[in-house]
């Protein structure tokens, strides 16, 4: 198959091209590299380079471990959730401390936020958008991880417990505190 | 710079990197399971011997005048009880570690555990498995062995008010001769506030725990005699045998 034909795969089909094509693993590395870019640097502001050890050290490891792949999750949920260790396992190796994040955060997220933690809607967003990460910042990463899944990555509760490998009850517990904590944090 | 994607499929290449085979996967996911299966069946185990404990010696914890520890240490099953514990938390940590075990919370696979447990336990010890289980690990488990003798030990202790043992021959009224765990003979005489529950304690070879003092050399007043159960192995080989098949040292 060509490139194109190979683009036009769905991503648990290239997963079982993969074992056979090297082109159709590539594939898959430009599908998700900028996803995964995105959401290593939401949970933990690493620098570029660290990023990109990350995903060299995750993609290398989606490699070799193609055949564990268990087509009854979604194939962004594992890839997520290998990325998600990696990162964690790096955060506790380096022992980051995050005194500041950059996410950028788009008006539909905003307002999102706004929504779902009663914020006053009427505050300029620029200064909502720093007051946001500078919440995210604060938070331990437990509660970081799953409000950057749920209203960054827009991932539902089941995807959340399959990238997390947390019950759906502990899912929506951790959502709820982390709710709560950033509130606190929030003083506008 | 280099595209990233290419840069993996040049790692890949140069390292000769090749996706692990897929038995490899479903191995370790038999073997856990495997595991988890093992360890329910082992608690399943340990709670029929549990029950079976609780059935032939449970009354010994309302027996009076004797001190709590005491009483405690030969009633409670809690060898069993530790194995019970131990291997239902071996069993959550294998089903947590299944494909999909972490979808469960920890509340319904320990109840749901507990409630397994109870139940295959329940039918083990219901077809008489338990006893069998419970000679087996006597025989085959030094600790076990150790333990469960020192528990025997515990009821021989005649200055103490406790004796143990085989009646030999005799009757509650004219008193009886009694051999206890530990080989010695002992006449038994019936104290004027005697209490006794078992009719049937009194037939040879059967085994009863007496509450009383010693007033003689290897001469005791009961003032209290309940039965004593217990495996198999503890019963004379035959009748008119000397001793019993097992003496406690």
């Amino acid at each position: 198959m060509d490139l194109k034909e190979l683009s036009g795969q769905t991503d648990e089909e290239l997963t079982q091209l993969s074992l056979e094509s090297q082109n159709a693993f590539a594939v898959l590395v430009k599908r998700y590299q900028s996803r995964l870019t995105a959401f290593i640097m939401k949970i933990s502001n690493f620098t570029q380079a660290e990023i990109d050890d990350i995903l060299q050290e995750v993609f290398i490891k989606v490699y070799h471990n193609l055949n564990s792949f268990d087509s009854q999750l979604k194939f962004s949920s594992w890839i997520y959730r290998i990325t998600r260790n990696q990162t964690i396992n790096h955060y506790r190796k380096t022992k980051t401390k995050i005194n500041q994040l950059t996410i950028y955060i788009n008006d539909e997220v905003l307002n999102n936020l706004a929504d779902d933690f009663d914020l006053n809607n009427s505050i300029d967003k620029k200064l909502l958008r720093l007051k946001i990460n500078q919440a995210l910042a604060k938070l331990d990463i437990k509660y970081r991880e799953v409000l950057v899944l749920r209203f960054f990555e827009g991932k539902d509760y089941k995807e959340i417990s399959d990238i997390l490998k947390k019950p759906k009850g502990t899912i929506a517990t951790l959502i709820n505190r982390a709710k709560k904590n950033i509130k606190k944090f929030l003083v506008i | 710079m280099e595209d990233l994607s290419q840069k993996i499929i040049n790692i890949i290449k140069d390292k000769k990197i090749k996706p692990k085979s897929r038995w490899q996967f479903l191995l370790r996911d038999y073997f856990v399971w495997f595991l988890f299966t093992i360890s329910v069946v082992i608690g399943a185990l340990a709670t029929s011997v549990v029950l079976f404990m609780i059935k032939t010696q449970g009354h010994l914890l309302i027996l009076p005048n004797l001190g709590l520890i005491r009483k405690l240490s030969v009633a409670l099953p809690y060898f069993w009880l530790i194995i019970l514990i131990i291997f239902m938390a071996v069993a959550y940590y294998n089903f947590k570690h299944t494909k999909t075990g972490y979808r469960y919370n920890t509340c319904l696979i320990v109840v749901l555990s507990i409630v397994f447990s109870l139940a295959l336990g329940a039918l083990i010890f219901i077809f008489g498995m338990a006893e069998k289980f419970e000679e087996l690990t006597y025989n085959h488990l030094p600790i076990y062995h150790n333990l469960s003798d020192h528990r025997i030990r515990m009821l021989i202790r005649p200055h103490e008010g406790i004796l143990a043992g085989w009646v030999v021959e005799g009757s509650v009224s004219e008193g009886f001769n009694l051999l206890d765990f530990s080989g010695e003979d002992w006449l038994v005489k019936c104290s004027q506030a005697f209490d006794s529950v078992c009719c049937d304690c009194f037939t040879p070879d059967s085994k009863v725990v007496i509450l009383g003092e010693v007033v003689a050399e290897k001469e005791f007043q009961a003032q209290l005699i309940r039965p004593f159960y217990g495996r198999k192995s503890l019963m004379p080989m035959m009748k008119g045998n000397l001793g019993p098949s097992r003496i406690i040292k």
